[in-house]
């Protein structure tokens, strides 16, 4: 048993098709209203009811980003990565299908796509995260690239 | 600007060597607090200095998706996608340098092309964009693909 190891699974701990499925989160206006303000988007599709009455969606819709961070905050919330992310690297093929709505409720199912070390050695992880609704429609696909630690006592060099 | 006096750009108005500089932002760690909380993110390497200190940073640093969304604010401040703007299709994002409490940081963006779809009342743009800080140096790049509301519709 390894002491004063972190909570979160190192590099070499997880495998290829490994899985997971968060909690879910249902979607408030509350929400809305503070990632406007956090990030300066007031986009009227997001605040403005008359505007958005007009639009596809017929009510105002979540900012695509905000599903990414409450997201990424239902992933990390899971542990599995508490302490041993190196870095997080980039979103890659993030693609916004479906509008998420006040009082829709989404989780995400996290799949580990591609693991490989990087030229200095680093460990590489592909994450592949759907993001789907209370209808199992999915809302949003992406990669997260992340950067995990090694385990310490593994050959650095192998 | 349209009669609803949103000040954006259709569809047919974006032309090649289109470009857009948004104002700065300073980083607080207010901000950090406030995304982590409210987000429910609390990676210790944003949330916890003790354990950031021993780490690649040497201190805390601001979540990433919390740049990239002030970045998206920035760019809608330019107001050049107000009213008309019906959200992103597809996105690119390297998060290359680490943005710390008291950075300030800007967006920049280049039109690279646009593309017809099957709905006749929108069209895709897709902008290349970084977010910089005030040493010169880029915090993240970005290709955004991003549906957009045609003229006379």
């Amino acid at each position: 048993m390894e002491e004063n190891r972190p909570v979160g699974k190192y590099f070499e701990e997880w495998n290829v098709g490994d899985g997971f499925e968060t909690n879910g989160h249902t979607i408030t206006k509350a929400d809305i209203v503070t990632f406007a303000g956090l990030s300066g988007d007031y986009n009227p599709l997001h605040t403005n009811v008359l505007y958005a009455k007009d639009s596809v969606f017929g009510e105002r819709v979540a900012h695509g980003f905000l599903i990414v961070a409450i997201a990424s905050g239902l992933i990390n919330q899971m542990r599995l990565f508490e302490g041993t992310t190196e870095a997080y690297l980039g979103l890659a093929e993030a693609k916004f299908t479906t509008g998420v709505l006040v009082g829709d409720t989404i989780r995400c199912i996290g799949t580990i796509a591609e693991k490989r070390l990087t030229s200095k050695g680093g460990g590489l992880i592909k994450l592949q995260v759907n993001v789907v609704n209370q209808r199992n429609e999915v809302c949003q696909t992406r990669i997260a690239n992340i950067l995990i630690k090694r385990r310490p006592t593994e050959n650095k060099d192998s | 600007m349209d009669k609803n006096g949103h000040a954006g750009n259709y569809y047919e108005d974006w032309q090649l060597g289109d470009e857009y500089v948004s104002m700065g932002r300073t980083l607080t760690t207010t901000d950090i607090e406030t995304y982590t909380n409210y987000m429910g993110d609390y990676n210790p390497l944003y949330t916890d200095e003790e354990f950031a200190k021993r780490e690649m940073y040497g201190t805390r640093i601001a979540p990433e998706l919390l740049i990239h969304a002030i970045s998206i604010g920035q760019v809608s401040q330019t107001r050049l996608f107000e009213g008309t703007m019906l959200g992103f299709v597809k996105v690119g994002i390297d998060f290359v340098n680490p943005v710390k409490p008291g950075d300030t940081i800007f967006t920049k963006g280049k039109f690279v092309e646009k593309k017809e779809t099957v709905r006749k009342q929108q069209g895709i743009v897709n902008f290349y964009a970084e977010i910089m800080n005030q040493r010169g140096e880029i915090i993240m790049k970005s290709n955004q693909f991003i549906a957009i509301q045609k003229k006379n519709v």
